[in-house]
């Protein structure tokens, strides 16, 4: 009998064979990111598998996934990613790895860790080969989804959302207390098909207000309950009836809780929301006797991870800078960010200063995690560009149009920076062979923030000598005098002595630069107001 | 066979195993890993080393920071201090120090920095070129090397997105001189993980496994030679530097067979086979300890992002063609491995990172060194192409009956698609037989006669039955040698 036993234990073992090949394959070309236990390695910055809708129902989805490769934004519902936002790249394994390793290592995926899935032949695999045996790229999650839906994700889609016949009114005004949306006429109303409120479809940031309005299902009767937090304030009104309030102006983090009796049905729901000035959001979340838990009628709080901030801080004494992918200037661009609330960023394509903007300089959120992909842009207010394309043109006469490059003329070639004491850079580039320096200096007032700038050109090279600097492209500008110009009603800006009469020109303002007499100079002053 | 008479034989067959595992060799017996403590509270995803004056150790971070570490070659790694020097970069993959001035390949561009007013943090920065472009595509890295003899630096730029070619001169590999000027030096680059020298002073990068790449490897960077990857071949059109555009491979052929039609086309020095040596290969050194890290020196070493390791290379040209054989070799490191530097006394220095790539080890960041303990690994030293078989060299004396018995080595040999697409699976098996193992009189070597070897086939050589003098096994048994040549004599 003992041998009989170790013959089927023998037995077992081979029966076993398969799904530790399985193990090993996956150990070796999927774990490191996936994850030795399936829940994404590094806390989850990563994909996880288990018991990931991915992977769930026929296996069609995830042998695309695998076949082919998977890049651009996806969501992942699973109890270890709470439905979190990827965008990562999975490189197709198609091309390298068998159909029956293939099998293995989903056989072994959809079995491991939560996953009660059935195994995946190799028939499974050759079969999703020949489906899409022409496919040459990578596939995104719509187009992917489209073919293969997740498990359960059409029922969501005919599932009511959150909030039905849901319609936004956008409202213009200054209000320091919740007005009465009533006696007021609005600017726009939008159908809002998602069915969750959000306030980033305003239009603005400051002074508006937007009243939503539309139906809630309560399946059982029962008492609901509605929490709502809002920058500045806010009411939810359930059949009339005001539920909760956030008054006055502030920040998030002042959420207040109602509740009320609903009989199974719908009901009316409106919400009331102003935001006078500073930053903007609301969050509203209902719970009742058949919602298990509180659900999100809100666009803030259904997002349950994104990307995580991680501001970028000057200290005194100490610019920061941030070389980067910044949105508004050119791949080579670098970010200054001054102490005190000013911030700058440098196109080194351009040679210019392209944008300048007030409050938080930078947030190293979206290139500090994951790979890093996209621009960022600046993390503070009053955003202003104030340049595109060449700063510096030699130009036939005062009409003649603007290039769009620098041509062979004027090449320019970026040659670095040097700080201050404070680690303030002043910029060095040639034009033409002509040596250029950008000193940028802040001007931090009491209430008007600035920033000086000082430009000198020295005619090193064989480059034009008489040139055309463009102190602001692309805005409304009204001179105020011969030497003070408005700029778009946002920013005033002062040009000094050296160099000609600016003069603006459709929506540029424009410095002559002689450089035949030698060394030229041009001092500005761009200030908000 | 009875069933007795089976567990009789299976229970001596344990048995066997059993006093053979008690001596298995480890990396802890030869070479010792430790972390190097790091500076509390900053992310330190190491993108660059550089060896400094004085034992000091510089890293530059993914995020763009430069930091100094003061004592990373001391005893006591707890005595370890770090000094900002510069932040604000944007994503240096390569880093050297000489005369005051740190020499970084930054994503944008080459830039030479130092602190000139001596208080302890940069305050010059000078581009010196930027012979790429980059679009604001995250993929779009450039690696960056040490000098080489001339003082020029060698840069490989990955393509768009690892696919495309959406800005000027990606796939390329540039020299840039002392002085700043750019010399355009070879084409054909996927996705490199970092670029170095051989000990006669060759420069080669790693490419990682992809489109043109049917698996990883390690790549000769020949002066006006095209790599492989077709993509960045439209910028011949910028440039005369290196003459005529290459015809563009066929599509679903072999290098062996495009190599014939191609002549500017370089074949890979050596295949890294995928999951077998690692997934993704990075940094590129010769071993210049002369002797302080083991018996390897002169060879190149390699780091692995995924596997977290360290592979070892033994590099030889055969009718003007770089081939040669890599072996796995340290292991167990915290985290994906990016940059590696050795200094003069033995330390290997290893900087690591997980972001946006998954790796072995489970910490998001490291920075390790390694250090031998002294004691010599039973290794295949050397492996040499001859003209019907190999010859390999070892560490320590061989037991000549087992390393004279054909029947201890085993031999396969297979190749790769060389395609636009993704990856190819190991194709064109064969099973070169091993005829005869000729013992060297110092017993050091093996000369091994071979039947069937494939001329362009990775030829993965086993020997789990051979026997150094004192009965030990190989730490690594198995050596991966790319066939790209077969010398005449």
């Amino acid at each position: 009998m003992r041998f009989v036993a170790c013959f089927f234990s023998l037995l077992l073992l081979a029966a076993a064979l398969p799904a530790q090949d399985g193990k090993v394959l996956y150990e070796t070309f999927c774990g490191a990111c996936h994850g030795s236990d399936g829940k994404g390695a590094n806390d989850g910055q990563f994909p996880p598998l288990a018991e990931s809708a991915w992977v769930k129902g026929k296996p069609d989805l995830m042998l695309q996934v695998i076949l082919h490769g998977l890049t651009g934004e996806i969501r992942v519902p699973s109890p270890n990613a709470h439905n979190a936002l990827y965008n990562l790249v999975m490189p197709p394994q198609g091309g390298t790895l068998t159909s029956e390793q293939i099998a293995k290592i989903a056989t072994y995926v959809r079995r491991s860790w939560g996953n009660k899935e059935g195994a995946v032949t190799v028939a499974m695999v050759e079969e999703q080969r020949k489906a899409t045996k022409a496919r040459n790229t990578m596939w995104e999650a719509n187009e992917l989804l489209e073919r293969h839906p997740l498990p359960g994700a059409k029922k969501k889609a005919k599932q009511n959302p959150a909030i039905a016949n849901l319609l936004s009114y956008v409202y213009h005004g200054s209000w320091s207390q919740r007005p009465d949306f009533k006696q007021l006429k609005p600017v726009s109303v939008e159908e809002e098909h998602k069915g969750l409120i959000s306030v980033t479809h305003a239009g603005r940031k400051d002074a508006f207000g937007i009243v939503w309005e539309g139906e809630i299902t309560a399946k059982k009767a029962g008492e609901y309950k509605f929490k709502i937090d809002s920058d500045d304030g806010s009411a939810v009104i359930v059949n009339g009836e005001l539920v909760a309030e956030v008054k006055g102006t502030g920040a998030m983090n002042r959420g207040q809780e109602g509740k009320i009796r609903l009989d199974a049905g719908t009901h009316d729901i409106r919400i009331e929301y102003f935001e006078k000035s500073g930053g903007q959001d609301i969050a509203l979340a209902m719970r009742g006797p058949d919602t298990g838990g509180w659900v999100p009628l809100s666009e803030t709080g259904a997002r349950k991870k994104g990307t995580p901030s991680i501001p970028i801080v000057p200290l005194p004494r100490e610019a920061a800078i941030y070389r980067n992918f910044i949105e508004g200037t050119t791949p080579r661009g670098i970010g200054v960010g001054y102490h005190g609330g000013v911030n700058l960023a440098f196109s080194a394509d351009h040679m210019a200063v392209e944008l300048l903007w007030t409050g938080n300089f930078m947030d190293g959120g979206r290139h500090w995690t994951n790979r890093g992909q996209g621009n960022q842009p600046p993390a503070g207010t009053k955003v202003v560009k104030i340049s595109g394309g060449p700063a510096f043109a030699a130009l036939e006469s005062q009409t003649t149009p603007w290039p769009a490059a620098y041509g062979e003329a004027l090449a320019p070639v970026f040659r670095g920076y040097k700080f201050n004491a404070a680690q303030e850079p002043t910029f060095f580039y040639t034009l033409g062979g002509h040596e250029v320096t950008d000193q940028p200096a802040p001007v931090i007032g009491n209430n008007r923030h600035g920033l000086a700038r000082s430009i000198t050109i020295n005619p090193s090279g064989d480059g034009p000598r008489r040139l055309y600097f463009r102190a602001v492209h692309g805005r409304k500008i009204t001179a105020v005098n011969a030497h003070t110009f408005d700029v778009d009603g946002i920013m005033t800006i002062e040009t000094g002595k050296g160099g000609g009469a600016p003069f603006v020109r459709d929506k540029d303002l424009v410095v002559p630069v002689d450089l035949t007499g030698g060394e030229a100079a041009i001092q500005l002053r761009y200030t908000w107001n | 066979m009875n069933v007795t008479k089976r567990m009789k034989t299976l229970l001596a067959s344990h048995f066997l195993l059993g006093t053979l595992a008690m001596a298995a060799p480890s990396m802890e017996d030869f070479y010792k890993r430790e972390e190097i403590p790091l500076p509390k509270g900053e992310v330190m995803e190491i993108g660059s080393i550089a060896l400094m004056p004085d034992q000091r150790v510089a890293v530059t971070t993914r995020r763009g920071d430069l930091w100094i570490c003061d004592g990373a070659c001391g005893e006591d790694l707890s005595r370890v201090t770090w000094t900002l020097f510069a932040r604000g970069l944007h994503e240096p993959l390569g880093m050297f120090y000489k005369d005051g001035w740190f020499t970084l390949t930054q994503r944008p561009e080459i830039t030479r920095l130092r602190d000139s007013d001596g208080d302890g943090r940069a305050d010059e920065f000078r581009t010196l070129a930027t012979p790429w472009g980059i679009n604001g595509d995250y993929h779009e890295y450039t690696f960056g090397s040490e000098p080489d003899r001339e003082g020029n630096i060698w840069t490989v730029s990955c393509l768009t997105g690892s696919f495309h070619a959406r800005s000027k001169f990606r796939g390329w590999c540039f020299r840039v001189t002392p002085e700043g000027e750019v010399l355009p030096t070879a084409s054909g680059i996927r996705s490199p993980g970092g670029v170095g020298f051989n000990a006669a002073g060759d420069a080669f990068y790693t490419d990682n496994q992809g489109v043109w790449n049917g698996s990883s490897s390690l790549k000769h960077l020949k002066p006006g030679g095209f790599v492989g990857n077709p993509t960045g071949n439209i910028f011949y059109e910028e440039t005369d530097a290196l003459g005529e555009r290459p015809p563009d491979p066929r599509e679903e052929s072999r290098m062996e067979i495009e190599r014939k039609r191609v002549p500017q086309l370089v074949p890979p020095a050596v295949v890294f086979p995928h999951g077998k040596v690692g997934q993704s290969p990075t940094g590129v050194i010769t071993e210049r300890s002369g002797g302080k890290f083991g018996p390897f020196a002169g060879q190149v070493l390699v780091g692995e992002q995924t596997h977290s390791q360290v592979q070892r290379v033994f590099l030889e040209r055969v009718n003007g063609v770089y081939q040669g054989a890599v072996w796995h070799f340290l292991d167990g490191f915290r985290s994906g491995i990016v940059p590696l530097r050795m200094s003069g006394d033995g330390h290997l220095f290893v900087g690591t990172t997980n972001r946006g790539w998954g790796a072995r080890g489970g910490l998001p960041f490291s920075f390790e060194r390694v250090t031998w303990t002294g004691t010599v690994p039973f290794e295949m030293h050397e492996m040499r192409a001859r003209p019907d078989g190999f010859e390999v060299t070892f560490t320590e004396e061989l037991d000549p009956a087992t390393a004279g018995d054909p029947a201890s080595w085993k031999m396969q040999a297979w190749t790769y698609i060389y395609r636009s697409k993704y990856g190819s699976p190991e194709v064109d098996h064969a099973e070169p037989v091993v005829v005869a193992a000729a013992v060297a009189n110092d017993r050091k070597s093996v000369r091994l006669k071979i039947e069937g070897l494939v001329k362009g086939h990775v030829h993965n050589l086993k020997a789990p039955g051979v026997r150094s003098k004192d009965g030990r096994e190989l730490w690594h048994p198995s050596a991966y040698y790319t066939l790209n040549e077969i010398p005449a004599r």
